[in-house]
């Protein structure tokens, strides 16, 4: 099964055949995956995320219209089911505890050595990017994890390019206050 | 370019969106303008950090097998998770479609329009709408035109009834399905071998609250007359006539003439999207849900991790046979049906305004119904399956 197309596949989930389900799972469990990951910034938070996401997927497959591009519709149902299910959670305070070993550090006028431990760093990143204001979230995503052009995003969220343009612009600014001790403390004003 | 479009533009240059012309125009002023140059490294340094950090992450070994497993076992089932703990509105809502997109709704009229047919086995069909798990259920469809010949309608319609109108009395003639079927599911169509029995009607008056006593053997009913209310009983199997038990004053015991409730608005977890009703030994409840234009859900018994069934529901009745094995319900459009849970079957009863509604054993309804050509309400008895 794993030679068939993602439509030839659908068509035999649609007509009872889970294990060609399977089979779009492993094709794309690693793209999801991620998308979850980079969501929450959580291991474990993730793997229930994309679960439920592929799921959904199975679950509203008669909807998908054969004759599209099945990757990017099943990316927007999953980045929907990940998004709803994270609305529905309430903050969690107990991660954040653990950056504020980081955030207290002391700002100097020098771009840091690489003295941050590089795990902690990265988490930090991470959880920065994670909890960014979700209009901005999805086109940063969607611009590193897919590699999409600005355009590829506007047509995935469905508005003008324009905005993609300033969103991106701008939730990389938010990430560059959190982030000022890694990039240097000018602010572009 | 000026500083500001500049710095506004940082991110489209190192994203490479800008035309040939504006990035020429970008790293121009770059070249000039020492601020806006110290502005591009720490945006290039952000750049750099965003793009180490957001890579592909692996998901843990046997992820698709976890998948797979957690799937739901009725095919539109939306609710997989055994974590999930909310009802979700959007799964709901495309649960619904798909049965409606399989053509659910037109298993009866369809199936049904040929006498003889095994439907059970024509529901299996179906299978992934509705339920995994074989129909256990063999039900026979009968023409109501060869119940005809049998002509049990007559002999079992008291005769203290009075025939509520000429196209009742037209129907009681053709057959036993006579209580207001919609066109699809009328005249030569059958719709299971349903015995529908009238079992009590009185002239220009309600016949209120059906009730089935406790021998089992007969049912109680009040009429409001004449300012009195009246407490009849007839025999559930409609060999005898009605009789008058008592009459009180009807100003002084109104009150006991209220209609029935059947489930409970489910408020946790579901935001009163629903009636919930649970079977009386535990094993599991159920939703009838006016969302989406109606559908129907199992749970569990405490109506939690429900699981779509059907897509229709939506009405004020859900009530579990004795039995706990099935139960009816209605939509809002006056449609009653009986559910299957093991089976995995829902069956289409009949059309009228049912004001109340009790069950006199796992196989017999007593329904208060108001047909659609009629002003009062009626007795009825329907045998299912
Ligand atoms: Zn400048």
């Amino acid at each position: 099964m794993n030679h068939l197309l993602d439509e030839e596949l659908i068509k035999l989930v649609l007509s009872g055949e889970n294990e060609a389900f399977a089979v779009l799972v492993q094709r794309y469990e690693k793209q999801v995956f991620s998308l979850a990951y980079r969501l929450c910034a959580n291991y474990d938070e993730a793997a229930d995320l994309a679960q439920e996401a592929f799921i959904q997927v199975y679950s509203v497959l008669v909807k998908y219209e054969i004759d599209r591009p099945f990757f990017p519709w099943l990316y927007r149902v999953a980045y929907n089911t990940c998004i709803n299910v994270l609305r529905k959670k309430p903050p969690n305070i107990t991660n954040l505890e653990d950056f504020t070993a980081v955030l207290s550090q002391p700002e100097d006028d020098t771009i840091p050595e690489v003295s941050y431990d590089r795990q902690e760093t990265k988490a930090f990143i991470e959880k920065s990017i994670a909890d960014l204001p979700e209009k901005y979230k999805e086109p940063v995503i969607l611009r590193y994890l897919e590699n999409l052009s600005y355009q590829q995003i506007a047509d995935r969220m469905d508005v003008p390019v324009s905005t993609i343009e300033t969103r991106l612009y701008r939730g990389r600014l938010l990430l560059q206050e959190k982030l000022g001790k890694y990039t240097g403390k000018r602010k572009i004003k | 370019m000026n500083c500001k479009t500049v710095s506004e533009r940082i991110y489209s240059f190192i994203d490479g969106q800008l035309t040939e012309e504006e990035a020429q125009a970008f790293l121009a002023h770059i070249e000039e303008c020492p601020s806006c140059a110290a502005l591009f490294a720490d945006a290039q340094i952000l750049d750099g950090l965003i793009a180490e950090t957001i890579v592909p992450v692996e998901p843990p070994v046997g992820f698709a097998d976890a998948v797979m497993a957690c799937l739901p076992q009725a095919k539109i089932v939306p609710f997989p998770s055994q974590k999930s703990k909310f009802f979700k509105w959007g799964a709901f809502v495309a649960a619904a479609a798909i049965a409606l997109s399989f053509g659910l709704t037109n298993i009866f009229s369809n199936n049904a329009a040929q006498p003889g047919i095994n439907l059970a086995e024509n529901l299996s069909n179906n299978e992934q709408i509705v339920n995994e798990r074989e129909p256990g259920l063999e039900i026979t469809v009968t023409d109501p035109a060869t119940e005809n010949n049998e002509g049990n309608t007559e002999s079992q319609t008291p005769d203290v009834v009075a025939q509520n109108s000429a196209s009742n009395k037209e129907d009681n003639q053709t057959g036993s399905s006579s209580i207001g079927l919609p066109k699809a599911a009328s005249g030569t169509q059958g719709v299971g071998n349903f015995n529908q029995r009238l079992l009590a009607a009185h002239q220009g008056v309600d016949t209120l609250n059906p009730e089935v006593n406790s021998t089992g053997k007969y049912v109680t009913y009040y009429v409001k007359l004449d300012g009195k209310l009246q407490l009849w009983q007839v025999a559930l199997s409609g060999d005898t006539e009605p009789v008058l038990l008592s009459e009180e004053d009807l100003a002084e015991n109104e009150g006991l003439i209220q209609a029935h409730k059947y489930g409970e608005w489910k408020a946790d977890n579901y935001d009163n999207c629903g009636l919930f009703a649970a079977a009386s030994d535990g094993s599991r409840g159920a939703i009838s849900s006016p969302m989406d234009g109606g559908s129907l859900w199992l749970t569990d018994a405490n109506g939690a991790n429900a699981q779509a069934f059907y897509a229709k529901g939506g009405g004020n009745i859900i009530l579990w046979a004795p039995n706990n094995g099935s139960f009816v319900f209605n939509d809002n459009q006056n449609n009653l049906y009986v559910a299957y849970p093991e089976e995995g079957i829902v069956l289409y009863v009949l059309s009228g305004n049912v004001k109340n509604l009790s069950w006199a054993d796992s196989k017999n309804l007593v329904l208060e119904i108001v047909e659609p050509s009629a002003s009062n309400s009626a007795v009825y008895v329907v045998t299912l399956p």
